[in-house]
C-alpha cells in the first residue's frame, strides 16, 4: 500500500532506525550477536573476526541451520509492533535494496516463518505462519505423510497450528516433526514446520486433524534468514530432529 | 488547555513516550504483553486535550501502526481515533488529574483499543477474538497502564498533577 510504505520510508524512518538500534543492542546482549555482525562495520568485523565467526556458529547451531545455507541469503532483525494481532506480520530490517523480493520464504530459530509479502527499500512485511490466511503443503522427513497447514486459533492465548486433511489410513506419531514439501511454488520442501504433539479432529474413515507445535514461537524470534534465490529442497540443511 | 510553558512539558513527555516505544519496547520482553507506549502518549494527549484535536492525534498514531504492520489496513486508525476522541470527552466526565482515575483511564483504553481494532480487522474468529482480549491484551492494558503510573509519578511535581487517591 504506498501511503503505508510513504509513512514507514519517511516520517517513520528515524524511529524505525532508533528501534532498529535498541534491537541491536539487546540482541548483543543476548548472544544472538551474529547475524546483526553480519551487517556491521568492516571495521567492527576486521578487529572481530575470530570472535565473530564463533558466534556466527553458534547462533546459526541455535538457529538449527548448518553454518551455510546452499542458497543466497540475507538477515534482517525483527521489529515487533505493538498490536492484538502483531505475530500475522513482522517488519523487517531489510528490503529491496538487499534484493529481498515478495513471496521470498522467510525462516528463524528452527524453521518456517513465513514469506514477505510486501518490500520498501529498507524494510519488508512478512506474513507469518500466524497469519488466518496462512497454508502450507506439509510432509514428513520420509514424505509418507501429506498435508496443509494452517493456523489454529480459539483454543487458547497462544497461537499453535493443525496438520489437516491427513488421510486417515495414515497415522502420524505424536512428536512427527513436520515439513515444507515443497508443494505450492512459495516454501522449498523441508523446511521444518512443527511438531506434532495431538489429534484435534477426525472425520471418520476420511481425514485426520492434528495439532502442530510450532518449530518458531514468532514471538520470540529476534532475526530471520530470507532466501533469495529458488532451490527445491532444503531438507539437508536443517538437523532432523525425528520423534 | 494548558498554560504555555506546560504545553512544552507536555510535549517533552509526549516525545519521551514515543521514543520508548521504538527504544525501550525491545527490552521489555514478549511484546505480546508490554506496554504500548505511542498508545499511552495518545491518552495522555486525549486527557489534556479538546476532542477533536485529541481525535486527530488518534489517527496520526494509528496510521504510524498500521504502517508498520498491514495487518488490516485502517484498523487502527479507526480504533485510535475513537479512544483518542472519547477519552478526550471523558476528561468532562471524570478526573483526570488524580493517579488512580489516570490508571483506570490507561487500563481501559489500552483494552477498549484492542477491542475496537480486533473488531475491524475481522480475521479473528470470535472465540479467537474472546481469548486474546482475556489474555495478551489484559496483560497489555496492565503493563500500560503501570507504565503510564510510572510516568505521572515521575513528573508529577512537574506537570502538577495530583496523585492524591
Amino acid at each position: 500500500m504506498p501511503l503505508a510504505a510513504g509513512v514507514r520510508q519517511f516520517l517513520l524512518a528515524p524511529l524505525l532506525e532508533l528501534q532498529h538500534r535498541a534491537e541491536q543492542i539487546r540482541s548483543s546482549r543476548a548472544d544472538f550477536a551474529t547475524v546483526v555482525a553480519e551487517r556491521d562495520s568492516s571495521m567492527l568485523a576486521a578487529a572481530l573476526l575470530e570472535t565473530l565467526q564463533r558466534e556466527n556458529e553458534r547462533l546459526r547451531a541455535i538457529v538449527g541451520l548448518r553454518s551455510r545455507l546452499p542458497v543466497h541469503h540475507v538477515a534482517g532483525e525483527v521489529l515487533h509492533q505493538a498490536r492484538p494481532t502483531g505475530e500475522f506480520t513482522l517488519l523487517i530490517t531489510i528490503g529491496g535494496n538487499n534484493g529481498v523480493r515478495p513471496w521470498a520464504p522467510v525462516i528463524g530459530p528452527g524453521g518456517l516463518v513465513g514469506h514477505i509479502q510486501t518490500v520498501d527499500g529498507k524494510t519488508a512485511v512478512a506474513v507469518t505462519w500466524a497469519h488466518p490466511e496462512f497454508r502450507a503443503s506439509a510432509t514428513g522427513l520420509d514424505g509418507a505423510l501429506a498435508g496443509v497447514v494452517e493456523p489454529r486459533t480459539g483454543e487458547g492465548p497462544n497461537l499453535t497450528l493443525a496438520l489437516r486433511y491427513v488421510p486417515y489410513l495414515v497415522e502420524v506419531p505424536f512428536g512427527t516433526m513436520i515439513y515444507t514439501s515443497g508443494l505450492g511454488g512459495v516454501y522449498p520442501r523441508g523446511i521444518p514446520i512443527g511438531r506434532v504433539l495431538d489429534v484435534v479432529e477426525e472425520q471418520e474413515g476420511w481425514s485426520r486433524t492434528y495439532l502442530v507445535e510450532p518449530a518458531v514461537p514468532l514471538t520470540a524470534v529476534s532475526h530471520v534468514l530470507i532466501l533469495l534465490s529458488e532451490v527445491p529442497d532444503l531438507s539437508d540443511v536443517f538437523a532432523s530432529p525425528g520423534p | 488547555m494548558t498554560g504555555g510553558a506546560e504545553r512544552y512539558r507536555i510535549a517533552l513527555v509526549l516525545l519521551l513516550l514515543v521514543l520508548l516505544h521504538f527504544v525501550a519496547r525491545p527490552w521489555l520482553g514478549d511484546s505480546r504483553g508490554s506496554p504500548d507506549f505511542l498508545l499511552l502518549a495518545l491518552m495522555w494527549y486525549a486527557i489534556r486535550a479538546r476532542p477533536g484535536s485529541a481525535a486527530i492525534a488518534g489517527f496520526v498514531v494509528g496510521l504510524i501502526g498500521d504502517a508498520l504492520t498491514q495487518e488490516a489496513f485502517g484498523a487502527g486508525i479507526l480504533a485510535h481515533t475513537v479512544i483518542g476522541y472519547v477519552l478526550a470527552w471523558g476528561k468532562a466526565v471524570f478526573f483526570p488529574e488524580n493517579l488512580l482515575v489516570n490508571a483506570g483511564f490507561f487500563l481501559v483504553g489500552a483494552w477498549v483499543r484492542d477491542l475496537l481494532f480486533l473488531l475491524a480487522d475481522g480475521h479473528l474468529s470470535i472465540a479467537a477474538m474472546a481469548w486474546q482480549l482475556v489474555s495478551w491484551s489484559l496483560v497489555k492494558a496492565v503493563t500500560t497502564a503501570v507504565a503510564g503510573i510510572v510516568v505521572v509519578l515521575v513528573f508529577r511535581r512537574w506537570l502538577e498533577v495530583r496523585t492524591a487517591t
